[in-house]
């Protein structure tokens, strides 16, 4: 009886610390390719192609700098600013040692944009600078035509970028040949899946725990941290439960632009 | 004998592990508090980059706005206000007072045609409203830190220790009720 009590009460505390994280906002969890997180669905395949490339272009570079696009239906009743900053906060984008992420945000329902721009840019990019890139974008945005506006932004951001670490713009923009762009996900279908597969996991887990010995049991209760963490996303849980383990650690400070469109 | 060895060792025992946590206690205490120190920093260099920023924001806007006097007499007066306050409690109040004189002229800005499209006044309003953000999130940061302190240092038994070496509790950065409002303006 006695050992069965053990996984029992994990389980119950797992449920417990989910439910707790629900009393706040919950950022989603970037798309496998990271880059694009298209959740609103507004944003043409090839563009998100090309925003792709661009970004594993600067995978190659010492810097590694990272632009991130992300759009959402709607900010649950943040504003951008805020919403910005968590997300970046959550997703981590940009390499930790240069902080050079930036973070493109489209709200559809709020009519708003943002750029937040990591620390390590915030002189490339001033907040005067992602102002005046923002309204040479906005009539794209009111017209509707979301694909072409954010493009319009982030090609004038890597242009900023590049000459900020004086990258060779043919090359970071240069035409790769890009294997499988995948900027589908099933984020709801993992959320639903995600607290099943944790108590099979445990259920499993503690089944082997039930051996002769402490050395089995403690063995058996030993939860690799990878499989939380999606890894490298080859593993059968990679992407799953990823989330924030494509961000370089970068972080951001609020700076930035937004405007109404 | 053997009785009595058991004894002392049992109670070095006890001592070491009573020394090691107050030893523990101490150095996470040391730590936290540090940290609050740091995150402060933070704060005080975005409302130092918003001081800065003032001058230049209010000279290119003040000739198209004479009518709004009061606005730049609030905010020269939060500013002089902020140059001479040296707490922390002082500081919040200053920047409070600040941010509400800033707030309302980001708001009439809005009303003068003339002064939104010009490209240098939206840049200097960009750079303001990026800085108000960024202290924004600097301030969030800074109260999670010291709501970690805070708690150390009162709970039982850092509580003691705390009093022992004068760990004091270190003030939150309160926001101003309405300072994140934007405030109205009526022209009738």
């Amino acid at each position: 009886m006695g050992k069965k009590i053990l996984p029992l009460t994990i389980i119950i505390l797992i449920l417990f610390t989910s439910v707790l994280t629900y009393g706040q906002i919950e950022m989603p969890e970037p798309t496998k390719v990271f880059y694009i997180n298209d959740f609103a669905n507004v944003i043409d395949e090839n563009v998100e192609i090309s925003i792709t490339k661009v970004n594993l272009n600067y995978e190659k570079t010492s810097e590694k700098p990272q632009i991130v696009v992300a759009t959402v239906q709607n900010m649950q009743g943040l504003d951008e600013n805020k919403y910005a900053t968590d997300l970046f906060e959550k997703w981590q984008i940009g390499n930790k040692e240069y902080n050079n992420g930036i973070l493109i945000l489209l709200a559809i329902e709020e009519r708003r944009i943002k750029i937040e721009t990591g620390y390590g840019l915030e002189g490339a990019i001033t907040d005067a600078e992602a102002g005046r890139i923002l309204d040479s974008s906005t009539a794209y945005l009111s017209q509707g035509d979301y694909s072409k506006g954010i493009e319009n932004i982030f090609f004038q951001i890597a242009k900023r970028v590049n000459q900020e670490y004086e990258f060779d713009e043919a090359v970071i923009f240069e035409n790769m040949e890009v294997e499988e762009v995948t900027t589908t996900q099933n984020l709801g279908l993992f959320n639903i899946i995600k607290p099943i597969l944790i108590i099979l996991l445990l259920v499993f887990l503690g089944g082997f725990g039930g051996g002769p010995g402490r050395r089995g049991r403690r063995r058996g209760y030993y939860i690799p941290p990878t499989i939380f963490r999606g890894g490298g996303g080859s593993g059968g849980f990679g992407g799953g439960f990823g989330g924030g383990s494509f961000g370089g650690g970068g972080g951001s400070g609020g700076g930035g632009a937004g405007r109404g469109f | 004998m053997k009785k009595g060895l058991i004894a002392v060792i049992v109670i070095l025992v006890i001592i070491g592990v009573i020394v090691a946590t107050v030893f523990g206690s101490y150095n996470s205490l040391v730590a936290l508090d540090e940290g609050v120190n740091t995150q402060w920093a933070n704060v005080e260099s975005k409302l130092q980059r918003r001081f800065d920023l003032i001058p230049n924001l209010v000279e290119s806007v003040k000739g198209a706005m004479a009518q709004e006097q009061e606005i730049f007499t609030a905010i020269a007066d939060a500013r002089a206000k902020m140059a001479g306050a040296q707490s922390t409690t002082e500081k919040v109040e200053a920047s409070n007072q600040l941010e509400g004189a800033l707030g309302r002229l980001l708001v009439v800005v809005e009303n003068y045609p003339v002064l939104k499209s010009n490209e240098n006044v939206t840049a200097l309003m960009d750079e303001l409203a990026g800085t108000e953000n960024r202290i924004s999130t600097e301030r969030d940061r800074y109260n999670e830190v010291v709501r970690q302190y805070n708690s150390a240092i009162r709970s039982f038994p850092k509580n003691i220790l705390a009093g022992m070496f004068g760990f004091e509790q270190r003030p939150y950065f309160e926001a101003t009720e309405g300072a994140e409002t934007v405030p109205e303006v009526n022209f009738d």
